[in-house]
């Protein structure tokens, strides 16, 4: 156990690249949520009357984790809908429990693995999705010691050395979602095309902070927890690096849209790597393409046509399958130098435009030199203090960026959502009337309502979601950003 | 070069019983030159091209008026047909046009650009008579913008402009006739390679998925069907006398048209292939314009989609899907397929198979291997001329029912290409021009969406088709079954 806890130093100290280059060792044993449930389901009296004096948490998480929160139905959605069904019939999967291709996002795998699988599986149903632990880290070396409210007190560096991941971090935090939500090869969390076609939804776009409001969250904000006093508040704040900043959540959007690109290079030079081991899988694997290159009605005129193959960084000749771009689209929100990106971006499409697919040698070299440059970029992005006008700022910059002519849906939809969460957070706009107008324009447009919580069945709604991307003209999204551009100038 | 393997005399005896395996020309064709292409002969033997206006006299081609007594056998008014409602016509004025600027601008070349000149003599090969390609003649600069002419088709006139209309010159032979230069159209064969040479492509003529995706269209030949849009500048009259069972004259054409767009395909991917194995300059590997364009060009259905219930790929049995990768088109070999599937031939059987190995190690990754694909390709091919070409029975038009073969097989539409393959070899049997009600029903479903200002050019509904395409076929195969017994 100390080797290990020693082994999550040294990746702390070597920094996030070593963090993500491999599975995250694990530290201590997962125990299960049920003992979350003993206090993190409905507060005991006891409870209830603390709660009057320590502002820290709800203690109702784990209820709104079962019934809102469409994570804890990860597995029984696979398991028990007619399109899960479908894909497991499809796939060839008799026992979904057994599948690590499955269970490494839509459960806990390595609880499973320990709790004898498919029956637990089958059985508890608390503990059959994306559970506590799966987020938090494994709780046998700290659930002890965090009912305590001295914990709250203690060092992030600490609490990851006892398993407890730093989820109050916007970098590891977006780093724990995306490695589901966009992929990571080392931890077996890769949407594949055969997965696609046998009928997984397509991965949308990610703007964290839309999704994290949306989720709905169980938890409470800073500046919920500001609004009130708890026991060693004061303590909480400092070990957690938490000051005055009003601008938290614009500098989560900034961060965690550069963590999504970091996320998308790396799994493309993760598939790279495993491509060019002798044995591993044929090159391409399809799912690290934008399905729209070739998904696409054959249509005149076409937006596409006229955007002549142009992404973000670099430009490859007509008909050549772009690999999945929307990451790139809020890089330029951060204000900060884009060219050491740029000219390592301009060898991947390189790489791409010598044959369709490119080559993987080629393309995870370049991948390589993409993640070093973003590593430096995240670095910068981290050394900004956020001030007066930031919000502004960033708003006219997701205006200027509609007018790119690379802008395709999910890069429309990372933009409209970064646009609205940004709004929310400056107040004379925020409760401004004139901006809703061209706001619900967009929502429809792009359908930037994805259907949230457990309430919203993604199955019903594919079809019409996937209409959309069909029908989608980047002329008509540009008109509205237009107007919203034309509300800041005002 | 397999082409060789074909030879003039093919035509005598191509229109063969489906299922008949009797009577395989023991000829060893091998050696047997095809005669030359048009453009060809003007390079070969020099013959000089003189243009379309040397055709156009108003006693000769360039009457006002088409004639439709029954005493001549030409129109006369062939040149006007030609020049007014032949898109043909307008096949190099349309590399002017906004589209071509289009392609050109995504293509990244502009006019001053070295390489747009020869993009431009690529894509003159196809849209103008390609002189520039064939011959030293200095007069030939201007001809190109007569787009696809007169001589493009019928051969250098230099040699036969004086002789073509006398008496003696009606009497001769093909074979003398094309000594003189002028080409032989009234060949199903002859005729089918004419088209195929650009409307599929060979040697010098490609769109390859670079050139679709800059806009230019996807090529997707049948000749039948061409020929029938196409202002026939002839009369049916003449298609008819020179076919080999005047009744038949269409499914003659057809079959012609099958086999060599189906050579002239699989003659293109051995191209590509080799070019790639070879690690030849500009070679494409994977190149899309051998893939089925709507095994990726769909839309996403969702859930439950009818392609997840159909299978993918070349495996139709759900629970074998491990692997999506990219299947080759069945555009140009679905219909000669289906023929050799439903014959006893022996010869048939083993084309069959060859395709089919052909098209499984197409799919068998994403990027199949250059070097084996080049070979099974150059296989398939040598296997579809030893068959087709060794026929000597006569047509039947129930045996081609057969082998479209009945409404309860999900193979015939399972994808867009074959059903629209199936209703073009319907619209063949048609006794009424594809008027026939089923028909016209399966040729709306079948049809691109069309909608405000935008045009479609892809089955964005083929859904719906899966499963009302296989009643219509059934409903008129009984209309046809029915009038041969009446």
């Amino acid at each position: 156990m100390r080797v290990l806890v020693a082994l999550s130093w040294l990746a702390l100290i070597l920094g996030p690249e070593v963090l993500l280059s491999q599975e995250p060792a694990l530290v201590g044993e997962y125990l299960g949520s049920s003992g979350c449930f003993d206090c993190h389901e409905i507060p005991s009296p006891a409870a209830e009357e603390r709660l009057k004096t320590d502002f820290f948490i709800n203690l109702t998480e784990a209820k709104n984790w079962v019934f809102k929160d469409k994570h804890a139905r990860a597995f029984i959605n696979v398991r028990d809908t007619d399109l899960g069904k479908q894909m497991l019939e499809i796939l060839g999967i008799e026992k979904l429990a057994m599948a690590d291709q499955c269970t490494s996002c839509h459960s806990n795998p390595h609880w499973l693995k320990t709790n004898g699988g498919m029956e637990a599986a089958r059985t508890v149903y608390k503990e059959s999705g994306v559970t506590c632990e799966s987020c938090h880290g494994a709780s046998s070396l700290w659930d002890t010691k965090h009912r305590s409210v001295r914990w709250r007190a203690e060092s992030p560096e600490t609490k990851v050395g006892l398993g407890m991941s730093d989820i109050r971090n916007p970098v590891t935090r977006a780093s724990i979602c995306f490695s589901c939500h966009i992929g990571d090869v080392s931890q077996n969390r890769v949407v594949t095309h055969e997965m696609y076609a046998a009928g997984h939804p397509p991965l949308p776009s990610i703007e964290l902070e839309t999704f994290l409001e949306k989720m709905p969250g169980h938890w409470r904000t800073v500046e919920e927890k500001k609004s009130g006093r708890f026991t060693n508040d004061d303590a909480f704040y400092s070990a957690n690096g938490i000051s005055e900043s009003k601008y938290r959540r614009l500098e989560s959007v900034v961060l965690s849209s550069a963590v999504a690109f970091r996320t998308s290079v790396k799994l493309i030079e993760q598939q790279a790597a495993r491509s060019n081991k002798p044995g591993g899988p044929a090159w391409p694997e399809l799912a690290m393409f934008d399905c729209y290159s070739c998904h696409h009605d054959l249509k005149l005129p076409s937006w596409r046509q006229v955007r002549a193959n142009e992404v973000h960084g670099y430009k490859l000749r007509p008909g050549r399958p772009q690999l999945l771009y929307w990451p790139t689209t809020l890089l330029p929100l951060s204000g900060q130098e884009l060219d050491g990106v740029n000219v390592s971006l301009r060898e991947v499409g390189m790489a791409l435009d010598r044959r369709p697919f490119g080559d993987p040698v080629e393309i995870g070299l370049a991948a390589g030199k993409v993640m070093v440059q973003v590593d430096d970029l995240l670095e910068s992005i981290k050394g900004v203090s956020l001030g007066e006008g930031d919000e502004v700022a960033a708003l006219k910059r997701l205006c200027a960026l509609a007018e790119s002519p690379t802008v395709d849906y999910e890069s429309a939809r990372q933009i409209g959502w970064a646009f609205t969460v940004i709004l929310q957070t400056y107040e004379p706009w925020a409760s401004d009337a004139a901006f809703r107008e061209p706001i619900e324009q967009l929502e429809v447009q792009l359908k930037l309502n994805l259907p949230w919580g457990q309430e919203g069945k993604i199955e019903e709604q594919l079809h019409a979601a996937l209409q959309a991307v069909s029908d989608y003209e980047p002329e008509e999204f540009r008109e509205i950003m237009r107007k919203l551009a034309s509300l800041l100038g005002k | 070069m397999n082409l060789r393997f074909l030879s003039i005399f093919v035509a005598l005896v191509v229109l063969a019983g489906f299922s008949a395996s009797e009577g395989q020309d023991p000829v060893d064709r091998q050696g047997v030159a095809q005669p030359p292409l048009p453009w060809e002969v003007a390079a070969v033997q020099g013959f000089r091209n003189l243009g379309a206006r040397s055709c156009s006299s108003t006693t000769c081609h360039g009457s006002v008026r088409a004639d439709s007594t029954n005493d001549n056998r030409m129109r006369r008014d062939e040149y006007l047909v030609w020049l007014e409602e032949d898109p043909h016509q307008r096949a190099h004025a349309t590399l002017s046009g906004e589209q071509s600027e289009s392609i050109f601008r995504n293509l990244g070349l502009s006019p001053d650009d070295q390489r747009y000149r020869q993009v431009m003599q690529k894509c003159i090969a196809c849209h103008g008579m390609p002189v520039e390609l064939s011959s030293t003649d200095s007069s030939g600069q201007h001809m190109v913008y007569e787009g696809v002419s007169c001589e493009t088709c019928h051969g250098p006139a230099e040699k036969w402009l004086k002789t073509h209309y006398r008496t003696d010159f009606v009497e001769l032979t093909g074979a003398e006739k094309a000594s003189q230069g002028l080409f032989n159209t009234n060949d199903a064969h002859q005729r089918a390679r004419l088209c195929v040479a650009c409307h599929v492509g060979d040697k010098e003529r490609e769109v390859n998925h670079d050139w679709i995706a800059a806009g230019h269209p996807a090529l997707k030949f049948e000749l039948t069907a061409y020929l029938s849009m196409m202002p026939g500048h002839w009369k049916e009259t003449r298609d008819r006398e020179n076919a080999h069972n005047p009744a038949e004259h269409e499914l003659e054409l057809w079959l012609a048209g099958q086999q060599v767009a189906a050579d002239a395909s699989l003659a293109q991917l051995a191209r590509r292939a080799s070019a790639a194995a070879a690690g030849q300059d500009g070679a494409i590997w994977p190149e899309f314009a051998d893939v089925d364009c709507y095994s990726c060009h769909h839309d996403l259905g969702a859930p439950l989609s009818w392609r997840q219930k159909r299978g993918f790929g070349v495996v139709q049995q759900r629970t074998e899907v491990q692997r999506i990768t990219l299947p080759a088109s069945e555009w140009y070999l679905f219909m000669p397929s289906r023929l050799a599937a439903s014959s006893k031939d022996a010869a048939a059987v083993e084309f069959e198979r060859a395709w089919q190995e052909l098209r499984g190690k197409m799919a068998a990754e994403v990027i199949p291997d250059d070097r084996e694909i080049a070979e099974l390709a150059d296989a398939a091919r040598q296997r579809l001329d030893n068959w087709l070409s060794g026929r000597t029975s006569t047509a039947d038009r129930k045996e081609m029912v057969d082998m479209i073969g009945k409404s309860d097989d999900p193979e015939l539409v399972s994808n867009w290409d074959r059903a629209v393959q199936a209703y073009l070899a319907l619209q063949v049997l048609s006794e009424d021009r594809g008027k026939e009600k089923a028909l016209r029903q399966i040729r709306a479903m079948l049809a691109f969406p069309v909608s405000a200002g935008r045009q479609f050019d892809s089955p964005r509904k083929f859904r719906s088709v899966i499963e009302d395409i296989p009643k219509l076929i059934l409903q008129f195969q009984e209309q046809l079954e029915g009038k041969q017994e009446n």
